[in-house]
């Protein structure tokens, strides 16, 4: 039995605990900013080469004229800590979207077709494209061919689920069920009828890598990807209020059918672009939005930045772990997140069930 | 004045007709209720007044304006709708969810925080105000939600003559908050604003409703304060039950006894 004072110090305890739920915005905020220079800092110091902390600041102020360090950091280690920062960003606000668009808590962005169109793009670029892979811009054709499928895909699921009377987002979520399995099999007949090399071209690029990255991609996802990330939050009343009902939001005086239509429309440019930079990366659009959920309550208003900077940080530190864990060769970063996403999403669907 | 005006309207749904020819007039300072036996129409009635179901026939105005007239803000800003069921899965507070009411106002954060303040006191859920939606009982879960569509026509800067439609707003409630709502809402209608509500209780009706609507099949059967409506023949035609009309002791509004 506890002493009084302990009973009361734990009768404080709860009572805090049914108080405050959520961590306050402005402290996860200023947090995050932290965790976000930090796994930058890890991502450009730890690789096949480790960069000690000192070299690394001398290098990144160009103290130390074009040493073998220096070369490497801003060469190869930094864009690609930016590149993956931007998608991981993409991926994490997009997945908060998704989840408040469809009111459903466990969506993911590739519901909509976007990566199955995606993949099956970047099939048809390495298949039929030929040997040439030339660049436009930093670009290879495969990232193009990726971009152009997962935004074809969009619009016809999109299409497909709109009438007179709107947008219905549970056909929305079974046409792109359907897409998805209708490109899933042209990719399969795409791979039956690719060579080797093109085969394992087509599964290298599936499991998703940031090996490409270069300064010219970090602005084409910055290009894209700001814009989406500073718009998408400006509608986080209006998915507040659809969590209630898109006639509960209509009734809140939100216009639901154009809100539908541009996130639809900024959620597949996010997707799509990341998709096309860093093939498919899994779990990352499904679990970060989830866990900041937890954290820091469903209100899209502190949800979506929180998300975003979650995915900013958690995709680098992945991509990090990829590259050393069995260097000098690296694995798959996709490989990485559905390793560590995939026994948390489980373990997240258990919790559900039991609290029922 | 008149708040909400339904001029023959007629709903169909696949051919089969929801609401047949009804016309009726909501004015300001008027509690009308909506009786009817199950599958009579009774929520097609408040979807179509809001404009969420399509009109085959007939026409809807809201302050002699028709509901196109509005930009979606503006009609939210004077119209709040609660519909029998929500189903909100994501663990807000509570109190965020009361506060959604204002997202079509534009009065600032501080007189938004007093008037879900307000609301919350007189719904009797402050202690609520702190819970998470998803771990509240169900007539919780509706007094919260009624906190919201209150909050949202709550009424500032002097205007209060707003319209609210409410599907059923009693079914989780005990009898003592039903009693609370309904003195909170004659409270809301005294100052200017206009409720058309669903009720299967037909003495919550008698008691505060200054007018009730009797609907069957989708037509309306009559119209009228609750001692014309209530009648023992009226009872016996739109509910199939044996009934006495009494009367209650203090306020003379008519007392339904089920006889049978």
């Amino acid at each position: 039995m506890l002493s009084r004072p302990e009973s009361k110090l734990v009768e404080v305890l709860i009572i805090r605990h049914q108080a405050a739920h959520y961590v306050a915005a402005n402290k996860v905020f200023w947090s995050q900013l932290l965790l976000l220079l930090l796994a930058l800092l890890l991502a450009v110091s730890l690789g096949a080469i480790n960069i000690p902390l000192a070299e690394l600041s001398r290098a990144v102020v160009g103290a130390e004229q074009a040493s073998q360090s220096s070369l490497i950091i801003t060469h190869i280690r930094l864009p690609r800590a930016l590149l993956a920062a931007l998608v991981g960003a993409l991926l994490g606000i997009s997945g908060a979207v998704t989840q408040g668009l469809f009111r459903n808590a466990l969506a993911d962005p590739s519901l909509i077709g976007v990566t199955a169109g995606a993949v099956l793009g970047a099939s048809l670029a390495i298949v039929f494209a030929g040997t040439g892979l030339s660049l436009v811009m930093g670009l290879s054709v495969v990232s193009i061919g990726a971009f152009l499928g997962g935004a074809a895909a969009v619009i016809l699921v999109y299409r497909l689920a709109t009438d007179a009377h709107g947008t219905s987002v549970t056909t929305m979520l079974l046409a792109g069920i359907a897409i998805t399995a209708l490109a899933g099999s042209f990719g399969s007949f795409m791979e039956f009828i690719a060579d080797n090399e093109m085969l394992r071209r087509i599964s290298y690029w599936k499991m998703g890598g940031l090996d490409g990255a270069s300064y010219p991609r970090v602005a084409i996802a910055g290009a894209i990807g700001l814009p989406v990330v500073l718009l998408l939050p400006r509608y986080a009343v209006a998915l507040n209020s659809m969590l209630l009902g898109e006639s509960e939001a209509r009734h809140l005086g939100i216009a639901v059918n154009r809100v539908k239509r541009m996130l639809v429309l900024l959620v597949a440019a996010a997707v799509g672009v990341s998709v096309a930079l860093a093939g498919t990366i899994s779990f990352i659009g499904l679990i970060v939005p989830h866990i900041m959920r937890l954290i820091i309550g469903p209100d899209h208003r502190v949800l979506l930045p929180a998300s975003a900077l979650a995915g900013a940080i958690f995709l680098p530190l992945a991509d990090t772990l990829a590259r050393v864990v069995i260097a000098p060769t690296e694995v798959p970063v996709g490989m990485v997140t559905a390793v560590l996403g995939a026994p948390f999403f489980l373990f997240l669907l258990r919790q559900g069930r039991q609290r029922g | 004045m008149s708040l909400l005006k339904l001029q023959q309207i007629h709903v169909e749904l696949h051919t089969a007709a929801l609401l047949k020819d009804i016309s009726l007039v909501l004015n300001s300072g008027e509690l009308l209720a909506v009786i009817g036996p199950n599958g009579a129409g009774k929520s097609s009635l408040l979807k179509a007044a809001c404009g969420d179901l399509p009109l085959s026939r007939g026409a809807i105005l809201v302050k002699n304006n028709s509901l196109s007239y509005y930009r979606a803000e503006e009609l939210a800003q004077q119209l709040a709708v609660l519909p029998q069921s929500i189903d909100l899965d994501f663990p807000f507070v509570c109190r965020d969810v009361v506060a959604m009411g204002r997202i079509p106002h534009s009065t600032g954060a501080a007189i938004d925080a007093r008037i879900v303040a307000e609301v919350l006191q007189e719904l009797d859920i402050e202690h609520l105000a702190q819970r998470l939606y998803t771990e509240l009982s169900g007539g919780e879960k509706q007094r919260v939600q009624l906190a919201r569509v209150l909050v949202q026509i709550w009424g500032s800067e002097g205007q209060q003559d707003n319209l609210l439609l409410l599907d059923e707003p009693c079914a989780w409630l005990d009898v003592a908050h039903s009693h609370q709502l309904m003195k909170l809402l004659r409270r809301r209608v005294a100052v200017g604003a206009g409720v058309m509500m669903v009720l299967h209780d037909f003495n919550l009706a008698a008691a505060y409703a200054t007018r009730v609507a009797v609907i069957k099949s989708g037509e309306l059967l009559a119209l009228g304060t609750p001692t014309e409506v209530f009648t023992e023949a009226l009872m016996r035609e739109v509910f199939s039950v044996s009934a006495r009309v009494l009367r209650q002791p203090d306020s003379d509004s008519p007392m339904i006894c089920i006889t049978e």
